[in-house]
This record gives C-alpha cells, structure tokens and sequence, in this order.
C-alpha cells in the first residue's frame, strides 16, 4: 500500500506537505485553510509566523542549499523513523505488557498538548450554524463545547444539519502511513466524563483497505447524568454498530479492534442550543465478566438462497 | 400548437417528470396542475420536450398560482399543494385540519393526481400543525397513496425499481417517522404492502426501523417521562434527583410560588443534599468558606434548567477523601491485593481530578440572589454547621461562562 501511494505521489515518500485530511492529494494547494474547524486563533497565529519566515528573509546562499537538499534531508529522515519503527516492532521488549496488560489510558488531559492532539468539527463545514470548540478547562480537563443549530443550509441538497463533533487526529507513521492503535487484548471502552445532560456518541473509524470502506465508523451513545459529579462510563466494543455517511448499515460486523484510525465524539441530538462536555481521559480495560462478542445478529439477510442440502436417504419418518 | 394540445391532455405527468433537479428539489417546487388555465395557452413557443420550454412553462404556471392566491374564486387555476396547507389559519393548524386537508385531497380525484408533491408538501408542513410526531397521522399519509397501482406483478417489474419517484415518497414519510422517532405499527406495514408490496424499498426501510429502534429504546440510563412535566417544580425535582445519582438523596422545596415572603419575589427554591454531603459539611472547618457557585446548566430532553451548587475548595488535607469519591467495598481478598483490585476496576486507579466537595444543589425559579439566600437559610436550619460558616457567592449566568472559556 506504501509503495502504491509512494509511486503517486513522491511528495508523500518526501514528507513534503501534503493535504491535511487525505493522502490522496498532493501539494499544499488542496490545503485549505483550517480544513476542520480547529481553533481559528492558533491557526492564524502559525500562518503569521509562516509569512514572516518566508516574507522578511531573503533567500542567502544558505537557504538555498538547504532547500536543495531539504529533499534528501527529509527522505533520510523518514528512513530513519521507519528504522526505528522496525526495530521496535522486532525487538518486542512490550510483550509482557501486551500479555499481561488489563487497561490503558489513551488519552489523559492534563493540559494543552493533549488538547491538540484532537481535533474539531461542525455543521459549519456544510454551511450550517452549529459551533464547536475544544479548549483546556478551569480543572486542566478537556473542554468540549459550543451550540448546535437545527437550521439546515439553503443549498436545496442537505436536509439535516446540527451537529457537533471532536475526534482524535490520525496518527502518522514514517512515509506518511496511517498508523492504528490496537485495542485487540481490550473489550471495554471507558471515559471519564462531566456533562450537561444532552446525549453523545462515541465513534470510532477503523482502516479499511477499499474505497467503499473509508467512511465506515463504529458508533454508540453514551448519556450525561449533568451535574457537578463525574461520571463513569463503560462502553463494550461488542456494542458498537457500523455505519456509514451517517447511515446503519444493514450487514453488521463487530469493530475491528485491531486497526482504529480514529475515535471521536459526536453530538446530535436535534436540540437547538448550547452544549457542554467535560472530559477527562479516555482509556480500554479488559471486562473478563463481558462475554457479549457483537450484540447484533448477523445473520444472512439478503434473498433467499437456495440450499443444496442432500435429501438424507433414510429420514425418521420412514421408520 | 400541436404540441401545446399534447401537453395539455396529460398535465400532471408534464409536471411530474420536467422538474430538474434531485429529490429535494423536486419536493420544494411541489407545483400540482389540478385543471389547467387557458392563461397557459399564452405562454412561449418552443419546441416541445426541450427543457427551455419546460422552465418557462414552470415559471408561468408558478406565476399563475401566485395569481391564484389573489383571486380564490377562481376554481380552474393552478393551486400549489403548499398553498393548500398554508392557507390554513394559523391559529386553528391542528390535527383535525391537517387530516381535513388530507381527506379533501383523496377524496377529491380517485386517481389521487399528484399525491407525491401532495405528500412531500404534507411532510414539510407536519411540524406546523404539531403532527410530527403521530404515527396515526402518518399512517393516513400512506393512505394517501393508490393501492395495488406501484405493486410489482410480473419479475421485470420486481427486478428493476418499479415507480422509483412513488417509492421514494414512501421512504421520505418512513424516514421523516423515523427522525421524529416514531415507531411505526402493523397498520403501517398493512399499507406499504397494499401500495407498494412486499419485496418494496419502503418495505425494507420499514423493516430496517423495527429492527433499531428496540435496539435502543431502553438504553438511556437516565429516563424522562414524556413529555416533560409542566410543572416548574416537578421538573426540579427530576432534574436534582438526576444529578445527584442518590436514591436517599432529600428533595426539599424551601419556597413555593405562592409563599408569601419578606423579600416580596415570587419564585420556587428547591434543593437536594444527600446524608453523605451533609456529614461532610458537618465535618467542614469553621475558617474555610464554601461557595455557591452557578449558574449551571442541565438539559432534559430539548428544555433546561439552570443549578446552582454549594461546593467548597478541596483543602490540604482531603486529597485522599477525593479520591475515595468512588471508593469500593473492600473486602479480605482485595484489601492487601493492589494487584487484585486493580484487575476487578482498572479504571478506579485513574487519579481523580482534584476538585472539592459538593455539599448541595438547587433549582431556583429566578437564579436571583434573593432566592439562592433563602436555600441557604433552609440550609441552615437542617446543617447547623453552616451558620458559622463563611458563605461566598461567586455567581456568573451559564452564557458568560461558556463566552469566557471561548
């Protein structure tokens, strides 16, 4: 898959800028401004910064040689991250912890790296008037709020519109791959959230090898008691249903724990008005009492199939 | 004019078909030629079939309907299916008129002429006549439809997608069901057989709701009654109970509306406090101030209401009282055994954010000072350790906040 995307675009195997949401498109031009929705203040504040870098400095000899092999320079270190990416999937010095290990903390937020490691969005992206914000709140937890707006965008295609939605950002590997947590040894999903009362979904999109699969995504709700308490959830992975484009899908499947790209969550409750989230960290545990593997059927939906079952040659009601 | 004669002896598939544009445009310019005017006769030439004069025979017939709406009296004009649900008052959209309108609609023509712009008017104007949420409403609206006419009866017809435009409506009424929740019953599914058969696309989404929303009925660990109580006290309570997550926890009402007080303000206080926050408070230093501090908010279902909380800052000495927020009973086998506890509830050994104690919580009518005195003064009388001490107000309406953290 590497070499495929490599052979595309050398961009990509250079580490050059590529668009910030797709691999698929190459160079800086695709990329739009806050793609996202991230916060607009710290966005203009780095392009400001960018602008002065590239405006105020003439281009000196220096500059200029190390532009000629910023190429070179950026390939060795990609190589390099790849060498280490190697080694330590060989050497194996976690195993214990794999085998043994009953719960991991994904996310802790403790203060703003780990904000930023998550990002925005809303209806907004679609023309619509909902808002969402991400900031660090007065107790150095995550800050999940804004205000959702029903209006529907006068575009005559979209019929719905409100919603609000945080999801991690996709950790990258060397060459620019998509990296995936595994969640394989875990089969509970908890958070550790303060609420308002409004009702939430927790998404998660796994890798998927075929176009028709990018837009997959696990989801469930999960409901705030509100309140000054914090509230505990548990959330099994057999729960999780598959949509996608915003629609279940009629042929379910389990989430495939081992390749998670991303997990989000997702506010649309058709109520018009302010909302906010309180979160503390994110993590899996391993439930030895949850058997459940997948709480729906699974079973053939489609047309009737013909069955070619032999006719057995002596049946019991011969005898 | 030869053209214009052919146009004219099939008017309604004329309208049907010609209008560009997807589904939802097709549902916005519902336009329904019930018997045609001789103004149309007026409109431009241009060769027939050609989207030109399919626009601009549009646009006229629109005008005309506008017209129409100047003059009622005139009964062979062009009429809008919105108009017909918009020229109901106001005041008197209810239930009864909508059904009225459907009912004068089926009853009109027994070929039931241009039900799929009549029904996507329907969907659109449901909500103003407060019916979006009627299954029995529904249900007539898929009665709308001409039955056994869009039954697929031989396997070609089965095969491909057998009025696809008609079909579509009826996915439009199952999905506008399904995103106001409502669970569709065996009259619905009579009817989707009887218009569009079994093996039918609205017959699969039908069935695609009765398998979700069951799933998910019952999975709200917090559940309302619906609809919401009226009543500003009763939602209090709801609310109060709710968050504080205690079936021992006191409800008190400390002032009804129309309790007669010095302060002359006509409003509720209501306050919870279970019997743990009341042994804290009783435990609180004299020298060390507690805050009521809101307002908060809190949803239930699409209403809110606004909290205020008496909390106190988390002192020195009761890092680990926090933390035993959300202790477990220990028993012998996991009292020495960090190992062991730790493999029963992982997640407890996620260190709490370090915030004080919450000794109580009120809903007020008015979220004014002079309420939020008068639930400390009940305060005071059932903990008598909080007439000495310290009360500070550090109170900001949720709006500032949430535009403060922005």
């Amino acid at each position: 898959m590497m070499t495929i995307r490599t052979l595309r675009s050398p961009q990509l195997a250079l580490g050059v800028r590529v668009c910030g949401r797709c691999w698929r498109h190459d160079g800086p031009r695709h990329q739009r401004a806050d793609p996202l929705g991230t916060d607009g203040a710290r966005t203009e504040a780095k392009q400001e910064v960018d602008g002065a870098q590239t405006a105020a400095r003439p281009k000196g000899f220096r500059t200029k040689v190390a532009e000629f092999f910023r190429p070179a320079r950026d390939t060795i270190n990609e190589v390099r991250k790849y060498a280490n990416e190697t080694w330590t999937f060989m050497k194996r010095d976690d195993l214990e912890q794999l085998m043994f290990e009953d719960s991991r903390v994904l996310w802790k937020f403790r203060g703003p790296e780990d904000i930023d490691q998550w990002m925005v969005a809303s209806d907004k992206e679609m023309g619509g008037k909902s808002e969402a914000h991400l900031t660090l709140s007065e107790n150095n937890t995550a800050f999940f709020h804004g205000v959702t707006n029903l209006e529907v965008p006068k575009d005559g295609v979209t019929r719905y519109s409100g919603y609000a939605a945080m999801r991690s950002k996709q950790q990258q590997a060397a060459f620019n791959r998509r990296s995936q947590m595994d969640f394989s040894p875990f089969n509970v999903l908890n958070l550790r959230v303060r609420g308002d009362g409004r009702s939430y979904m927790i998404t998660m999109a796994a890798e998927g090898y075929f176009s028709s699969q990018w837009d997959d995504l696990w989801c469930y709700f999960f409901f705030t008691r509100g309140g000054p308490h914090w509230q505990d959830i548990h959330i099994p992975f057999s729960k999780f249903f598959l949509t996608s484009k915003g629609r279940v899908q009629d042929a379910q499947c389990p989430v495939p724990k081992d390749r998670i790209n991303t997990i989000g969550i997702t506010l649309g409750d058709k109520i018009n008005g302010p909302f906010e989230l309180e979160i503390d960290f994110m993590g899996v545990t391993m439930d030895l009492t949850h058997k459940e593997e997948f709480a729906y059927e699974q079973y053939y939906q489609g047309p009737r199939r013909k069955r070619f079952t032999k006719k057995p040659l002596l049946s019991t009601k011969d005898w | 004019m030869a053209h214009f004669s052919r146009i004219f002896s099939r008017p309604v598939q004329l309208c049907v078909r010609t209008v560009p544009g997807g589904l939802f445009q097709q549902c916005r310019n519902s336009l329904c030629i019930t018997t045609y005017s001789r103004a149309v006769q007026k409109g431009p030439v241009c060769p027939p079939g050609s989207y030109r004069q399919v626009a601009l025979l549009h646009s006229s017939a629109q005008h005309l309907a506008k017209k129409d709406t100047q003059e009622r009296n005139d009964t062979r004009a062009l009429v809008l299916h919105k108009q017909v649900f918009e020229d109901v008052d106001p005041d008197v959209r209810t239930k009864a008129n909508f059904l009225k309108v459907l009912d004068n609609f089926t009853k009109k023509d027994i070929r039931r002429r241009g039900h799929v712009e009549f029904i996507y008017a329907a969907l659109a104007k449901m909500k103003d006549f407060g019916v979006h949420k009627d299954l029995e409403v529904y249900n007539k609206l898929l009665d709308v439809f001409p039955k056994n006419v869009f039954v697929p009866t031989n396997f070609i017809q089965a095969l491909y997608n057998h009025y696809p435009r008609q079909q579509e409506t009826g996915i439009a009424i199952l999905e506008q069901m399904e995103y106001n929740g409502v669970m569709p019953s065996a009259d619905t599914a009579d009817l989707i057989i009887k218009v569009f058969g079994f093996r039918s696309h609205p017959m699969k989404k039908f069935r695609r709701i009765l398998y979700w929303f069951p799933k998910f009925k019952h999975i709200n660990p917090f559940p309302l009654p619906d609809p919401l109580p009226a009543d500003p006290v009763d939602l209090a309570r709801l609310a109060l109970r709710r968050m504080a997550d205690d079936r021992k926890a006191e409800f008190k009402i400390y002032q009804r509306e129309e309790d007669e007080t010095e302060s002359n303000i006509k409003t509720y206080v209501t306050s919870i406090q279970t019997v743990e926050q009341q042994q804290m408070l009783a435990e609180h230093p004299k020298d060390v101030p507690v805050y009521v501090e809101g307002s908060f908010r809190l949803w239930l279902k699409d209403k809110q209401v606004y909290y205020h909380i008496l909390r106190s800052d988390l002192l020195g000495g009761t890092k680990a009282q926090a933390m035993k927020e959300r202790e477990w009973v220990e028993d012998d086998m996991t009292k020495n055994d960090e190992q062991r506890r730790r493999w029963l509830d992982p997640v407890a050994f996620v260190e709490n954010v370090p915030e004080g104690p919450v000794f109580a919580m009120c809903i007020t009518g008015s979220s004014c000072q002079e309420s939020l005195n008068t639930w400390i003064k009940g305060l005071q009388e059932d903990n008598p350790a909080l007439k000495k001490i310290p009360v500070v107000f550090k109170l900001s309406s949720a709006s500032t906040q949430l535009a403060a953290a922005q």
